[in-house]
């Protein structure tokens, strides 16, 4: 109930700002409720590249998750343009060739489907701790 | 003479009837290696093959073979002669001539055997076997002359006639039975000089002069005088027959063996001679001195001529030939007589039948044979009128005395044979035979020598000599005593025989003789002039009409003849010279007065000597008249004598005539029976071959007894007129046959087959002469099957006499085609069917066949022979070099083929295919056979089948994440691990269900809304309440989650506080397409009674939350319009395209 309390509260809204790239909605919305839980604001979930790459240009995230294969295809225009502006980037999917996207992405982190919940929880947690200011 | 010594001799057989058995029995004990090689010559007819070479090839371990021209002669070989040609050698090499003489008159035997002689001469051999006439008794002659062996048949022969011509010969060496030849021969050989080592030996040249004295002393005859190397020679060959290699041995031999003294007599006189040898000299003769003589010659004087030393008689012969057609020539008649002389009288009979072999007729000039020669069997003889010119006697020219008053001697190639002791002795008794104007001809090597006073040259190339004149003293005999022979000579002695006389042949003697002693005769008993000396023309005169020898009472002059009878006649008597005074000879020019002395010699003979008493004086015309009624009484009588001799002498010659033409009688029927002999000869050689043949022919026909008797073959014979002739016992399956059958029509006969017309047919197609073809025939209850042919049949003479049917069972044969043909469809369609290409490769060539199936895989236009790198270039590059070493492993018996690869035709098609193949051996080559198929479709479905194992693998996590994320999502509100679980698994459930919906389509169809709806509800029983209405709307796959999400919560929602569960009323599903774009879907539901408010939650919950954020990933829009009598959703999205 406190998780709960943390999203209502919208503690850091301001500095962490998630995009969640995800085509299917209940897997979305577990992550959406798991960011917000972490105190982070969650831009989308958006279940095409479209509709992300759309909201990325409207307001850059500082991190994002993303599934390999979206609604109309695949997510690489999105990564490639949130991984020239920094943005962190965690690879969630089922199906895409891990390596094949370290060696695209170097720096982005992945997280293969159907995650262990608490393994996704924490490198969720990783990926939103690094933006939250140190008084937080 | 002696040739380099060959390795092995060549034996000349000759056999005729009868001579097969003997043949055989000789060759029997023959070994492959003795080394020796026969040659068969037989009597054959030139019109049928002969068989003899095969049928002796079964009797001997030699290799048999028929002669061809040209055949080398190899040792250990037998070769036969071919019939209707002679048979020849020469070196060593059989050649085949033509016989130039009609049948019956041929003598091949004798051919074959004087050319053998030519060819080996003292490695010749000749075997002379059973059969009829003399063949080969010639050629045996000719084969002794160059030092040969001849061998002749004994008793046994079944036919006697040709051994015992030959033995009687006196030439042959050994008489015995055919099986003995080969151990004869070996025998011999054994004792051949160049085989015999020479320390074995004992030569001849050492006792030379003991076999000489030892011949002398048996025979009579002198050879001491003889030249060496010849005598050695022929010693040293007999030798060798008696098996000897000891000269001294032989010389026992010869004293204690009488017969062999014989033989070696007969073997020294052998030699060689022929007509007209030395043409040019001959012909040189006849210009010198035949000519002149005849041109000279009277009526009243015969012409004499000697031949000494004459062997068989032909030099006799062609002198007499000379003589005959000279006087032809010139037409004048004169009488010419040859005197032919030789020891051996056996050669002698050989001259005297003037028979010589057919080639020495060559030797005469063509003008003369026809005249002279007549035409036998295999020879010729010359004709009666030639052989009554040459008178032939046992004379020896050493030991006998000389003929006498010789116009020519002609002694050719005697003289060679003696040494010049010898020759210096005979060349003055040639002169003392001659006229003083007579002639002498030589042989080409031989000379006058030392005696040139006696002779003078005419021609010293053509070696013709001239008597110089005057008369040589009668020789005294120069060989010593005349010793008697112990051996019984040829001949009585018929010849007065003369003793030593006063006179030597010395020069100085003729000179006195000549011209210093008085006239002198020499007389027979008889008064016949045997000699004269000096000048007798004053007392004797030459008679015209007497022809004989000359007796001196006729020819006396008158005076002289009435003394001479009486004082002859006294000389006889008395044995005491006798004379008479003073006699008046009266010739016609004048008187002489004589003395006249008959001397009786010791030899019986007289010498009459006349001494003149008084000067000649010339008479006058009266006193001749005077003298003539004196002598007229005897003149009468004499005249009468004459007239009576005349008369006599005419009888005698109309005897002559008739026995003349007995004799030719004779002739001819002597000719016609050696004409049956030969036929008889042939006929006998060929009925040989015949129960020979016959004897084969009994085989075939028992060959084809029993393969008519046979039930495999189905045979029929049907004649011309369509009859039955013949049939096997197979035939009976073809139709019923019995034996009585043979003779019908063929069309009474009842055939089981089933188109019998068919056999009708082909009989008559063959006999029209149309080739027919083979045709199949079933049997009647078709379990048979035959294949028919007709062929014509023949008669002898080539003719179509009919036709030979032929069934051959072929039922095995045709199941096992018909069989082979469905099988072959079967295959033919499978490979149809899989769509299978088929090739076959050489590998040695490269050049690869392939169908049209195959051909279009590698894009080819049509099948055919392609080089097998043209088709492997369209294999792309990545797999070439691996098809082609798995083809190279295959076609080096390595592994089979078997590879899958990708072609890239030229027209831009891509095609996987799979190739197989594997080497097969086939008669003439190796080759592989194989097929290809197209597998690009399998391929393609793998691929695509891997592909969608990918995507259900990734909607499988993804539904893994969904659950774990609804798990959790669920977590966040549920009051127990219950309402947890029938939370999360009723969307499960709902999310299964839409699941199966996309599962039940094919890959990326469309779902109808209705049923996504009513799948969505199916957990709830849907009575009247529930209205689901709307026109057809396609949903997609990826907005079936969402939807069906959405959905749930709607339905969940109404259960747990809505028209589905606690509250009355009705619920509305209404949709709607717009534009065929946006779809409009309404969930209305209506309560039957006003609800309070909170009854119902209007706060966003989980579930309404997951509802927005689904209608989010669809691009949806969701709307909630709840108040207290109904609560409404719309949601609107996208259309899809139509069902």
């Amino acid at each position: 109930m406190t998780q709960m309390k943390t999203f209502e509260a919208g503690t850091c809204e301001q500095t962490c700002r998630i995009l969640i790239a995800e085509d299917e909605a209940v897997v979305a919305l577990d992550l959406q409720l798991m960011f917000e839980d972490l105190g982070a604001r969650v831009i989308g979930p958006c279940a095409t590249v479209r509709g992300a790459l759309a909201e990325a240009q409207r307001e850059m995230p500082t991190a994002a998750v993303l599934d390999v294969m979206l609604a109309d295809g695949e997510v690489y225009e999105l990564a490639d343009l949130l991984y020239a502006a920094g943005v962190t980037i965690l690879f969630h999917s089922g199906h895409a060739d891990a390596r094949e996207l370290l060696q695209r992405y170097p720096e982005a982190r992945l997280c293969p489907k159907p995650a262990i919940p608490s393994d996704l929880e924490s490198k969720l947690d990783d990926i939103v701790r690094p933006q939250q200011p140190p008084g937080a | 003479m002696q040739t380099q010594p060959d390795p092995f001799y060549i034996v000349g057989i000759g056999a005729s009837a009868g001579g097969l058995e003997a043949i055989s029995e000789l060759l029997e004990p023959a070994r492959a290696n003795d080394p020796y090689a026969f040659v068969v010559v037989q009597h054959l007819d030139p019109n049928h093959d002969s068989l003899l070479a095969e049928l002796l090839d079964r009797q001997t371990e030699l290799s048999v073979r028929q002669a061809e021209d040209g055949t080398v002669v190899q040792v250990g070989h037998v070769y036969t002669i071919p019939p209707g040609s002679g048979l020849r050698l020469e070196q060593g090499v059989l050649r085949l001539e033509p016989f130039e003489q009609p049948r019956g008159l041929r003598r091949p035997i004798d051919d074959f055997f004087e050319s053998l002689a030519r060819d080996q001469q003292n490695r010749a051999i000749c075997v002379i076997l059973s059969g009829t006439g003399s063949d080969g008794s010639v050629g045996l002659r000719a084969l002794k002359e160059y030092g040969g062996l001849c061998i002749a048949q004994d008793a046994s022969a079944r036919y006697d006639s040709m051994p015992n011509s030959a033995v009687a010969t006196g030439l042959v060496d050994f008489v015995c039975a055919p099986g003995e030849v080969t151990d004869r021969i070996a025998r011999y050989r054994n004792v051949d000089p160049a085989v015999v080592s020479a320390a074995e030996a004992v030569p001849v040249s050492g006792t030379l002069a003991e076999i000489c004295a030892a011949l002398r002393q048996l025979t009579g005859h002198d050879f001491g005088n003889y030249k060496r190397s010849t005598l050695e020679r022929r010693i040293q060959r007999r030798m060798q027959v008696v098996e000897l290699t000891d000269s001294l041995k032989y010389l026992d031999k010869l004293n204690s063996d009488p017969q062999e003294a014989e033989a070696l007599l007969g073997d020294l006189l052998i030699n060689v001679t022929k007509f007209f040898r030395d043409k040019d000299h001959f012909n040189q003769l006849r210009e010198e001195v035949i000519a002149p003589l005849v041109a000279g010659a009277t009526a009243d004087r015969e012409i004499r001529v000697w031949v000494p030393g004459c062997s068989s008689g032909e030099e006799a012969y062609t002198i007499a030939m000379l003589f005959d057609d000279e006087m032809m020539r010139t037409g004048k008649t004169v009488p010419v007589q040859v005197f032919a002389s030789d020891i051996d009288e056996r050669m002698l009979e050989i001259a005297r039948a003037g028979r010589y072999p057919i080639s020495a007729l060559l030797d005469i000039p063509e003008t003369l044979r026809d005249r002279y020669a007549i035409g036998r069997e295999g020879s010729f003889q010359l004709n009666l009128r030639l052989r009554d010119m040459v008178r032939f006697s046992c004379h020896s020219l050493i030991k006998d005395p000389p003929f006498s008053r010789m116009d020519l001697i002609s002694c050719r190639n005697l003289l060679i044979y003696f040494d010049d002791k010898l020759q210096s002795k005979v060349l003055p008794l040639f002169h003392y035979a001659l006229n003083s104007e007579g002639f002498l001809f030589l042989g080409p090597s031989e000379s006058i020598g030392r005696v040139e006073e006696l002779f003078e040259a005419v021609s010293s190339k053509a070696r013709l000599f001239k008597s110089t004149g005057g008369r040589s003293p009668y020789p005294v005999e120069f060989s010593g005593s005349p010793s008697k022979p112990r051996v019984s000579p040829r001949r009585p002695v018929a010849r007065l025989n003369y003793d030593d006389s006063e006179w030597k042949s010395d020069v100085a003697k003729n000179r006195i003789i000549d011209i210093y002693a008085p006239p002198t005769m020499q007389l027979g008993r008889d008064g016949a002039i045997l000699a004269t000396t000096g000048r007798l023309s004053r007392y004797i005169e030459t008679d015209p009409a007497e022809t004989g020898q000359d007796f001196a009472q006729s020819v006396a002059r008158p005076g002289l003849r009435e003394s001479l009878s009486a004082l002859l006649r006294s000389a006889n008597q008395d044995g005491k010279r006798k004379m008479a005074r003073d006699v008046e000879v009266i010739s016609e020019t004048g008187r002489q007065r004589v003395d006249v002395v008959a001397d009786p010699l010791p030899d019986e003979t007289i010498l009459v000597v006349f001494r003149d008493r008084a000067p000649f004086e010339a008479i006058s015309e009266e006193e001749f008249d005077e003298i003539t009624p004196s002598e007229s009484h005897v003149q009468v009588l004499e005249a009468e004598l004459r007239a009576t001799r005349s008369r006599l002498r005419m009888t005698v010659e109309e005897l002559e005539t008739a026995n003349e033409e007995l004799k030719s009688s004779n002739e001819e029927m002597m000719s016609m029976n050696e004409e049956l002999q030969s036929t008889n000869e042939e006929l006998a050689t060929v009925n040989d071959e015949l129960k020979s043949k016959v004897e084969e022919l009994s085989q075939v026909n028992s060959d084809l007894r029993n393969f008519f008797d046979s039930d495999v073959n189905a045979l029929i014979t049907v004649d011309r007129k369509r009859r039955l002739r013949n049939f096997t016992e197979g035939a009976s399956e073809v139709m019923r046959l019995r034996q009585s059958d043979r003779g019908r029509p063929i069309n009474d006969l009842q055939f089981n087959v089933d188109t019998p017309a068919e056999i009708e047919r082909q009989i008559e197609a063959t006999l029209s002469g149309d080739e027919a073809r083979p045709v199949q025939i079933r049997s009647g209850d078709g379990a048979k099957v035959w294949s028919l042919s007709a062929t014509p049949y023949r008669s002898a003479d080539n003719k179509v006499d009919g036709v030979t049917l032929i069934f051959t069972d072929v039922t095995e044969a045709f199941m096992l085609e018909r069989s082979l043909a469905r099988e072959a469809e079967r295959v033919r369609l499978a490979v149809e069917v899989a769509q299978i290409g088929i090739w076959s490769l050489d590998p040695a060539s490269g050049l690869i066949e392939i169908d049209e199936r195959t051909a279009r895989f590698f894009g080819e236009e049509s099948p055919g022979i392609y080089s097998a790198e043209t088709l492997l270039e369209r294999v792309i590059e990545s797999d070439r070099s691996q098809v082609w070493s798995a083809v190279t492993t295959a076609a080096a018996g390595g592994e089979e083929y078997d590879a899958t690869f990708q072609v890239s035709l030229p027209s831009g098609k891509q095609m996987h295919l799979r190739g197989m193949g594997r080497m097969v051996s086939e008669p003439d080559a190796q080759r592989m056979i194989g097929l290809s198929v197209d597998i690009t479709s399998e391929i393609e479905n793998e691929r695509m089948r891997e592909l969608m194992l990918r995507e259900m693998n990734h909607r499988v996590k993804n539904l893994f994440s969904i659950v774990s994320g609804m798990l959790r999502i669920a977590s966040r509100k549920a009051e127990t691990p219950r309402a947890l679980v029938e939370d999360v698994t009723q969307r499960i459930n709902a999310l299964a269900r839409s699941h199966d919906l996309a599962r039940a389509r094919r890959d990326g169809a469309k779902i109808a809304l209705e049923e996504l709806v009513r799948t969505t509800l199916s957990p709830y029983q849907l009575g009247d309440t529930v209205d689901i209405d709307g026109p057809p709307c396609a949903v997609g796959a990826e907005k079936l989650t969402s939807l069906a999400l959405i959905l749930h919560e709607w339905s969940t929602n109404a259960a747990k506080y809505g028209v589905l569960g606690p509250v009355a009323g009705r619920l509305q599903l209404r949709w709607s397409v717009v534009d065929d774009k946006k779809v409009t879907f309404e969930w209305n539901e209506i309560y039957d009674e006003t609800l309070k408010a909170s009854s119902t939650p209007s706060t966003p919950g989980f579930g309404s939350t997951l509802v927005q954020i689904s209608a989010a990933q669809i691009g949806a829009e969701v709307t909630e319009d709840v108040t207290e009598t109904h609560r409404t959703y719309r949601i609107a999205f996208d259309a899809d395209e139509d069902i």
